[in-house]
């Protein structure tokens, strides 16, 4: 299991789809309803907690080299409560997976296959992601060194060919009421942001560790970037009614015509989207699965991989009722629920980590930190 | 052993070529030739209050081989239906009982919709189209002078259905173009108003069948909220474009004092910005419209060889422009009390704090509010020649 190496830069390749992939789709739209024509400044509060995220990551893998949170926690809250973190951390990614996989599901379905059973499309999905996974790392890594140069290059040209139909305007009146709204409609993408967390999963693999805080960083801006400019370019085309769809981004992408030539772009988008999600997935299902491997001391997480994928098509049938409960639940408690879990509990780690190392020995711990 | 590998990769391969044959498109796998490619659909209101749902629906075969079998002609290249119910989706229902394959909006180019229709309130309907999955929200939006279905009835004689026809028509921007999204953008605006492009017959040339002619945009109609509640002719709907920064194309004709004949320019490109002051409690709105010009049609005796005699013909052109903006202003401001100009938006973007105050009073402060012009044409070019052409070089003045 800890054989399997993969580069920072495929670190930050992974981490790219793993947020941006769900990111784009029904945030844009529960931003709008906040911060209306303010909402391009949100991606840029949100990031902070994606700043947050990477520096507590950075830190505790510091402190802790070569392990994961499942196991760190362990060494922090001693045996009892860390299995107890442990196995909070595997039901929350096991939770969010499966919401993960919903949102994906709702958002086939609910424009491209309309007739085809939501469970059908998921399970399909999970099967992929379930083969991805059993690879190992180093083969994610790769497929997303591959894959993810293409979403980018792909959500460029879309933001280029939207051009001829924005409107600077839509803008305008810039904070109308304060900067309260943006920050208000920072509230879900930041919890998107704190999924860096999942990078605590990932670094142990990384062979260029000392690099891991710089490409985890630069992960966090190019979401950013990526959701300023998703963000900017749909308020460009709607405007006031901007909120009002479901799938801000998929609708303007719907919008483009170029010459009454190039129209019906979409297909195309959700053939690279789909890409996106599924890499995305497979890093959410592959942080449960060697989480839990570890959690009951395995020595090899392949085996859980197909059961795990099950329960992950059956809790995505369950996370919610409905399309409308999912999105109140993304965009009220949902918020609080991910960035407690990915940003809260780990910098709470990491302080009583610190407050340990001081008690016990104060020079160790620094000194390490200085050989880096 | 390299034989049973051989094999048993091409069983592999065959198993995920046989899914690929099955899985495509899942439960909603739909051929070609089960849809019916809807082209554009007109909403009437009929008697009781129902909805009448026309739908225009090319028929492929014939559009695929085109004229070049030279048996074109007789045989139409679309086909319309209609059905009725109390509601769009309902009509639809009703509709797709008449057709053998299944309707299918995602080429939909153009939405008309019928005078008493857009008179009743069309939000309904443009709910309809924006929420489902398949229409594009870049579709044109028309308001038809009488019913809308005797209008996609037309047989064009160049294009192949009456909605191309309407929809090149639309995107020339001679007179309004606005999408369905557009549409809804205005709705939801400050001022709540929306003007759409209005369509008629144009009467066939003698010997022709009457249903062998066009649609053309030849008004605009005015909503208010989501009613229509008037109608503006194009002259006005130009002076309106001039204010709302809209116009694409233009031809002004000025004549210039102490001269005779006409002088005729074509707007190049132009520029409007509408700018809102505040001063000593009273609001005024200022239009500041720059335009690009070049001559079409010389019809005095003035060499445009001289800088003096372009900046005559410039004052002139500037007071024809403003004209027409006045008379729109005259009409919609003042008789219709309607702010179709987006002067209550240009407030909210500018004043922010003190619209929120005067939103309230808007359609009263509205008729009232001063508007200043000021339009500065510059003509760039003469066209082809200086002089004016066949006047004797005597007669020119400089």
């Amino acid at each position: 299991m800890e054989n399997e190496k993969i580069t920072s830069v495929q670190m930050m390749m992974l981490l790219y789809p793993a947020i941006t992939a769900t990111a784009i789709l029904l945030v844009p739209g529960v931003t709008a309803q906040h911060a209306q024509q303010d909402m391009w400044l949100s991606p840029i509060w949100a990031s902070l907690i994606g700043f947050l995220t990477v520096h507590i990551t950075v830190q505790l893998y510091r402190l802790y080299p070569k392990k994961t949170p499942i196991e760190y926690s362990v060494d922090i809250a001693g045996p009892f409560f860390g299995k107890f973190i442990g196995l909070l951390l595997l039901f929350f990614y096991f939770h969010v997976t499966a919401i993960i996989i919903r949102e994906y599901g709702e958002f086939v379905v609910g424009n491209f296959l309309f007739r085809t059973p939501i469970d059908f499309v998921m399970g399909a999905m999970v099967f992929v992601c379930a083969v991805a996974v059993r690879s190992g790392i180093a083969v994610l890594g790769r497929l997303a060194q591959i894959l993810v140069p293409v979403v980018i290059l792909l959500l460029t040209i879309i933001v280029i060919l939207v051009f001829p139909d924005i409107e600077l305007e839509n803008m305008f009146p810039m904070f109308e009421n304060g900067l309260l709204p943006s920050i208000m409609g920072a509230a879900t993408p930041q919890s998107w942001f704190s999924e860096c967390f999942l990078m605590a999963f990932l670094l142990p693999h990384v062979i260029d560790e000392n690099h891991g805080r710089r490409w985890g960083n630069i992960a966090v801006v190019s979401i950013m970037l990526t959701l300023f400019f998703t963000n900017l370019a749909t308020l460009f085309v709607f405007g006031n009614i901007t909120a009002s769809f479901v799938y801000p981004v998929i609708s303007v992408v719907r919008y483009i015509s170029i010459a009454d030539f190039l129209e019906h772009v979409e297909v195309v988008v959700m053939a690279l989207w789909v890409v996106g999600v599924f890499l995305k997935i497979s890093v959410f299902y592959y942080a449960l699965v060697t989480g839990l491997a570890r959690w009951l001391n395995l020595s090899q997480y392949e085996p859980l991989v197909f059961s795990v994928g099950l329960l992950l098509c059956l809790l995505s049938n369950w996370s919610a009722n409905d399309l409308v409960e999912l999105t109140h639940f993304l965009g009220t408690t949902g918020s609080f629920y991910l960035s407690f879990v990915q940003t809260v509990i780990p910098l709470f780690l990491l302080l009583v980590a610190k407050w340990r190392n001081r008690a016990a020995s104060p020079q160790p711990a620094v000194s390490h930190q200085e050989r880096k | 052993m390299a034989i049973g590998k051989k094999v048993r990769r091409a069983l592999v391969f065959l198993l995920v070529s046989i899914n690929v044959v099955i899985l495509g498109g899942c439960w909603d796998r739909e051929e070609i030739n089960d849809i019916a490619i809807v082209l554009g659909i007109g909403i009437d209101r009929v008697k009781n209050g129902n909805i009448r749902l026309t739908v225009e629906i090319a028929v492929p075969r014939v559009i695929g081989s085109g004229q070049m079998g030279g048996t074109g002609g007789d045989k139409e290249e679309t086909i319309i239906r209609s059905g009725t119910g109390v509601t769009i989706a309902d009509a639809i229902a009703q509709l797709q009982e008449r057709l053998p394959r299944r309707l299918f909006w995602g080429h939909m180019k153009i939405v008309i919709f019928g005078e008493q229709a857009a008179k009743v309130g069309i939000r309904e309907h443009l709910d309809f189209l924006i929420r489902h999955p398949q229409t594009r929200t870049r579709c044109n939006v028309f308001v038809g002078k009488g019913s809308a279905k005797s209008m996609l009835e037309l047989i064009p004689p160049i294009e192949q259905s009456a909605s191309e026809v309407l929809r090149e028509m639309a995107e020339s921007r001679t007179l309004m173009r606005k999408t369905a999204k557009e549409t809804l953008q205005t709705l939801n605006s400050e001022a709540e108003t929306v003007l759409l492009p209005m369509v008629k017959v144009l009467p066939p040339p003698k010997g022709k069948k009457e249903i062998e002619t066009i649609p053309f945009i030849y008004s605009t109609a005015v909503f208010k909220k989501d009613r229509m509640i008037g109608q503006i002719d194009d002259y006005i709907t130009r002076g309106v474009l001039w204010i709302r920064d809209e116009i694409k194309l233009a031809h002004v004709t000025a004549r210039v004092p102490g001269e005779r004949g006409n002088i005729t320019s074509r707007m190049i490109r132009a520029h409007t910005d509408i700018t809102p002051k505040h001063e000593k409690g009273r609001w005024k709105i200022i239009v500041n419209v720059t335009s690009e010009h070049d001559i079409i049609l010389n019809g005095t005796k003035l060499d445009l060889l001289s800088e003096r005699n372009i900046q005559r013909i410039e004052t002139e052109l500037e007071k024809d422009i403003k004209r027409r903006m006045r008379s729109a202003l005259d009409q919609l401001q003042k008789d219709m009390k309607v702010d179709v100009f987006g002067f209550a938006d240009a407030i909210h973007k500018k004043y922010p704090s003190r619209w929120r105050h005067l939103k309230k009073r808007w359609n009263d402060v509205f008729p009232d509010l001063p508007v200043e012009l000021n339009i500065t044409v510059k003509v760039r070019r003469p066209g082809m020649n200086f002089p004016p052409q066949g006047v004797p070089e005597q007669e020119v003045k400089e």
